[in-house]
């Protein structure tokens, strides 16, 4: 009896945190179908001429490209960039790899503004600011990361015979990263291609640094509510938050379907 | 001098301070199964990842067909390994594992098809050949890796400790698998084990290793019988150790003078002990026999008492000791033991004859 009041206030507390998070964007996904002009209650009528207005926004779709460019651009770099990186740490041990490793995964815990002011100095140095390249570079340093954590820990579940096996059979050692370790990472790799992607398309911050007048959508949401308070942001909002729960999502099945099919091996 | 398939030659492996193998030196013929046999740590998986191209000695050279492979990548050999932890590719077929060789060498899809096809079927597995590989049985998997390491016809296998995952049923079963194998493909097989009953129930010669070094190599009734030194009398088998000083050699019998009286032990035809030193000899367990009375069919005898019996299934182990304190240890059958009858009361003699005894160096 004790143990089932627990077990249902800790599924009300959960519910609460669940709230807590979510309601910001539920509130802002149900307003980006409200006719009024300001977000209150009780609710206007239904109505998608928020997102009318955003499509026929040239700024936003020209946001939107730059952003989609710059996130596959960023997934495909960083997660070959964290491969190479997390193989190298698999495969050889060298002095001083500890300072290796903890350089590699760095860039996040710096604050994004120090990261954004940085970049925007050392770009500009370079000459390198002000275009979607800069945003670019900027978020590779910032994703490569992710994208050597997870294929780091893939490489961590593999028996570490089987690279030698390959060589036994008579695979170079491009062979052997060829045929045995990119599709044992496969799956890794994958969901780095998509987390990297997801974050990428979230980054604020170093964005509006370096981007000078080439905005990312998450940039030209900022300029939106700097002139004027606009429902539009909400169906932007909405827009922006699905794709990324997308990639995240799927990313999150890849892994898992793979960890299960561990498990049962076992 | 006819040329060995594979020969090593003064060859040592030093890991920093840490010497694995010291100075090995082992000719291997073709078509010959030989198992490298001792505990963890002596060196013997050390030699075999020599041979497969995974280390590379420190000091010495193996020879490949009188070739010196030193510097030759694994790739560069086909010296295939069957792996203790099988090493199978999880992101592959059954078939797709067995034809990984031949993809290598670039062997057409339907040839290499075809080829792994027949494998899977010589080893009795075929009907799995579409399934992954985390779908099978211990036993079923032993025999894809088995498969996948003989699809490119080798002359060579080598083996680590194939068998260690299984249970023992199986281990037995698989034993035959490899032995059959084996002779039917007239390859040589080197077999890495720490298992006495799998490297002498299959193996044609055992090479007996110890902290990097052979003590013993010899077939498998040689080592049984012959052990010829102190560390190979302790770990094949159950053996007695017992030693004295040299007294007298009377038509080929050594009489040695020990704890309890004199020994007396046949001295061995092949290399003649030092006699001025302390002999050691070994008498294996199964020679020392356990009767009431004096038996004079023996020339060694000796007054015991019991200190313990280990029931052992179809035999039981006896734990005697001698006025002066010697262990001595006797396997005796359940139907010698009916004969004995009531153990625990009184002496008993232990005997064995002289024939049996075999002199060891320290």
């Amino acid at each position: 009896m004790n143990a089932r009041l627990n077990n249902s206030l800790l599924c009300l507390y959960l519910l609460i945190i669940l709230g807590f998070i979510f309601s910001p964007i539920i509130a802002s996904f149900i307003f980006s179908f409200n006719a009024d002009r300001f977000p209150s209650l009780p609710l206007g009528e239904f109505s998608v001429k928020w997102y009318e207005a955003v499509n026929e926004d040239a700024d936003v779709w020209a946001g939107f490209y730059r952003t989609l460019t710059v996130g596959v651009s960023v997934a495909m770099v960083s997660t070959f960039l964290g491969f190479c990186a997390a193989y190298t740490d698999y495969r050889y041990s060298f002095t001083g790899k500890s300072v290796y490793l903890a350089l590699a995964l760095l860039p996040p815990t710096v604050p994004l503004i120090i990261m954004g002011l940085a970049m925007l100095f050392f770009l500009s140095r370079v000459d390198l600011s002000g275009g979607t390249h800069s945003v670019i570079i900027s978020h590779v340093v910032m994703c490569t990361p992710f994208a050597m954590a997870l294929i780091r820990l893939r490489l961590s579940q593999m028996d570490p015979d089987l690279e030698s096996a390959a060589w036994n059979l008579g695979a170079s050692q491009w062979g052997a990263m060829r045929f045995v370790i990119f599709p044992f990472c496969l799956p890794a790799i994958v969901s780095s291609l998509l987390i990297t992607m997801a974050v990428s398309f979230d980054e604020f911050a170093v964005a509006w640094f370096v981007s000078g007048l080439n905005e990312t959508l998450p940039v030209r949401i900022l300029s939106f509510l700097q002139g004027q308070v606009s429902p539009r942001i909400n169906a932007i909002g909405s827009v922006v938050f699905m794709l990324s729960m997308m990639l995240v999502i799927a990313a999150n099945i890849i892994l898992m379907r793979n960890s299960s099919k561990k498990t049962t091996e076992e | 001098m006819s040329e060995s398939l594979v020969e090593f030659r003064n060859v040592s492996k030093h890991f920093d301070d840490y010497t694995a193998v010291d100075n090995l030196n082992l000719s291997i013929e073709q078509g010959e199964f030989i198992a490298l046999m001792g505990s963890s740590g002596c060196g013997k998986t050390t030699s075999l990842r020599m041979l497969a191209g995974f280390e590379e000695p420190s000091e010495g050279e193996v020879l490949l067909r009188g070739k010196c492979i030193n510097h030759l990548k694994s790739y560069q050999r086909n010296t295939p390994l069957v792996w203790q932890t099988l090493a199978l590719f999880p992101f592959l077929s059954v078939v797709e594992n067995v034809e990984f060789g031949l993809r290598m060498q670039k062997v057409a899809k339907p040839e290499r098809r075809k080829r792994a096809l027949k494998w899977l079927d010589n080893l009795a597995i075929a009907e799995f050949a579409e399934r992954r590989v985390d779908q099978l049985s211990g036993g079923q998997r032993q025999r894809v890796a088995l498969a996948r390491t003989l699809v490119t016809e080798p002359e060579i296998l080598l083996l680590d400790e194939p068998l260690s995952a299984l249970d023992s049923n199986m281990v037995v079963h698989m034993q035959g698998v490899l032995t059959e194998l084996q002779r039917e493909l007239g390859i040589t097989f080197i077999y890495v084990t720490h298992s006495q009953s799998e490297a002498f129930a299959m193996a044609d010669r055992v090479v007996i290793m110890n902290e990097g070094r052979v003590q013993q190599i010899g077939s498998p009734k040689d080592l049984y019988q012959r052990p010829n030194n102190h560390f190979v009398a302790g770990f094949v088998g159950k053996n007695n150790i017992l030693g004295g000083q040299y007294k007298s050699e009377h038509n080929g019998i050594w009489v040695l003078a020990g704890n309890d009286g004199d020994y007396k032990i046949k001295a061995s035809e092949a290399e003649p002990a030092d006699r001025s030193a302390a002999t050691d000899f070994a008498i294996s367990a199964d020679r020392v026999f356990v009767s009431r009375t004096v038996n004079s069919d023996f020339d060694n005898q000796f007054l015991c008492r019991l200190k313990g019996e280990e029931f052992v299934g179809s035999a039981v182990v006896l734990y005697l000791e001698t006025e002066s304190g010697e262990q001595i240890i006797s396997l005796v059958t359940q139907a010698q033991m009916e004969v004995l009858g009531d153990l625990k009361k009184g002496d008993y003699y232990a005997h064995w004859q002289s024939d049996h005894c075999h002199i060891i160096k320290p």
